[in-house]
């Protein structure tokens, strides 16, 4: 395949320093980091909520709310 | 019943609800999981083909796309290689930019010396790394037979995949000072 | 209901210690992500050709490591499942199999926020990305599964078989720079990765880095576990509440 060299013009300077792109640095680690404190306080509340569900639940069907006094561990709280 | 160290005795599910509302449930269920099983193969023979399309290759190199003639037709694909020095050209103001590419060794910055050049035109933004010599540039395109030239559509950077940090090649450039500038 | 409310003092005991483990690895993976913020952006060297976008390095290739470590947890824990029948096994793949999502979809993000000005493209349909994705699909398609089975005991049993054969994914993902032509950097770490891919002082960092992400891995990991025992707990309740 005969490839004539284009009769353009000459290129302008090129630096060889790295680009910065910082706003995208900080972009994944933000994403990160967020997505990471949101799920693990996401849980944190589901569980927490699900507890004074159960406790309701509880009141519901009649049991002793409380019978040997130690509440927090009869929620399913591990 | 059960037992786990966490709960202790597990009851076993009691049937709650008649027999025919658990059928049509059931049903339900089945249809969603039919329609999720469905939509999961698609999606993988999707992302599959569009991943090895024909030639189960992601890119062919310089001289593969030189010396297959099959491949000169026009279809879509990509060329992978380094940009060649002193090849680049684009006239002030312009966006249209043509260039060589040729092989490209693993860890050798720049192309091959002596190996064959393919003519490649591009029009848009180039990448960062573009000029860098240690960067493999991906061309995603086609094969022009009436201006002898491969057509880009897209332009992709490989990098290398060793990281160096700045002082160890050149010790005079630490972060955030201004490299001195480099003609290409 | 004797069955709930009648637990012995030693199960007690463990929640407990449980329950305080849980926090001293929030407390380790607190410090330890401070320490690792100042190794990433202060003393880890900036790359020659990328600039300071290669330090998101130091948390797409930990966060990658570990949604492999995830499902493959939830694959052990699923043949677990499939043995012993125990609820604990099914608890443990479940929560694996949620939190290696979370990973895996970060992998993703993060290299796709890495990919733009890197290679030029936010995604292209390249085999290390590709197979990445196809590892997201299926363990998602774990989770829905559990969600629509017609039974809790189907979909645990169904899910756990989604969880083994999925996990075969993984090493293709592991592989795919090396089976394949590829836009994605070869291993830095693993069994293929070469001596000389980073540099010490890079190589130390990343290894820290690895260690304080699997603090979060192990916090999540436990959070979730917790989470499912409450969930559990109440339905047990729901379903006798409902008999009764």
């Amino acid at each position: 395949m005969p490839f004539p060299l284009y009769a353009g013009k000459e290129p302008t300077t090129r630096m060889t320093v790295p680009p910065n792109n910082l706003p995208f640095l900080f972009a994944a680690f933000a994403v990160a980091w967020a997505v990471f404190f949101i799920y693990a306080a996401y849980m944190s509340w589901r569980r927490q909520s699900i507890q004074r569900d159960l406790r309701e639940l509880q009141s519901t069907v009649e049991l002793d709310p409380d019978p040997d006094g130690d509440e927090e561990e009869r929620m399913g709280s591990v | 019943m059960q037992t786990d160290p966490y709960t202790g005795p597990v009851p076993v599910a009691e049937h709650t609800v008649d027999a025919e509302s658990e059928r049509s449930a059931w049903r339900t269920h089945r249809a969603r999981l039919l329609i999720l099983g469905g939509v999961v193969a698609l999606a993988v023979a999707y992302m599959v083909y569009a991943a090895f399309p024909g030639n189960t290759l992601y890119f062919v190199t310089v001289s593969e796309f030189l010396d297959d003639p099959k491949l000169h037709d026009g279809q879509t694909l990509r060329v992978a290689g380094a940009l060649a020095p002193d090849t680049f050209r684009r006239d002030d103001g312009s966006t249209l930019s043509r260039f060589r590419l040729g092989d490209k060794q693993p860890d050798v910055p720049g192309a091959a010396p002596g190996s064959p050049q393919m003519e490649a035109s591009y029009v848009g933004v180039l990448p960062d790394l573009f000029f860098n010599p240690h960067s493999e540039i991906i061309l995603e395109g086609h094969y022009d037979g009436h201006e002898q030239v491969f057509a880009t559509d897209n332009i992709l950077v490989k990098c290398p995949s060793k990281y160096q940090s700045i002082q160890a090649e050149n010790p005079d450039l630490v972060p955030g000072a201004v490299a001195p500038a480099q003609t290409y | 209901m004797a069955a709930i409310a009648g637990r012995g003092p030693t199960d007690s005991t463990l929640r407990v210690v449980i329950r305080d483990f849980r926090l001293w690895v929030l407390f380790a993976t607190a410090a330890l992500t401070i320490v690792d913020v100042y190794l990433i952006f202060v003393v880890a060297p900036t790359d020659q050709v990328l600039g300071h976008i290669q330090r998101i390095f130091y948390i797409h290739v930990p966060i990658s490591i570990l949604s492999f470590l995830g499902f493959l947890v939830c694959a052990v824990a699923g043949v677990g499942y499939l043995i012993r029948r125990g609820e604990i096994w099914d608890r443990v793949a479940h929560a694996a199999a949620e939190v290696g999502v979370v990973f895996v979809t970060l992998a993703l993000v993060t290299g796709v926020i890495w990919a733009r000005p890197v290679w030029g493209v936010w995604w292209t349909w390249e085999p290390r990305l590709t197979t990445t994705l196809i590892l997201w699909l299926i363990y998602v398609a774990y989770l829905m599964i559990r969600h629509y089975a017609p039974t809790p005991q189907q979909g645990r049993a169904w899910s756990a078989v989604v969880g083994i054969i999925g996990f075969v994914d993984v090493p293709i993902v592991y592989y795919s720079v090396q089976w394949w032509r590829s836009i994605h950097p070869v291993q830095v770490i693993g069994p293929e990765a070469a001596d000389d891919a980073l540099e010490p002082i890079m190589a130390r960092i990343l290894i820290f880095s690895l260690v304080a992400m699997l603090a979060l891995f192990a916090y999540l990991l436990l959070e979730r576990v917790a989470l499912r025992g409450t969930e559990d707990a109440v339905s047990v309740i729901r379903r006798q509440g409902t008999y009764d």
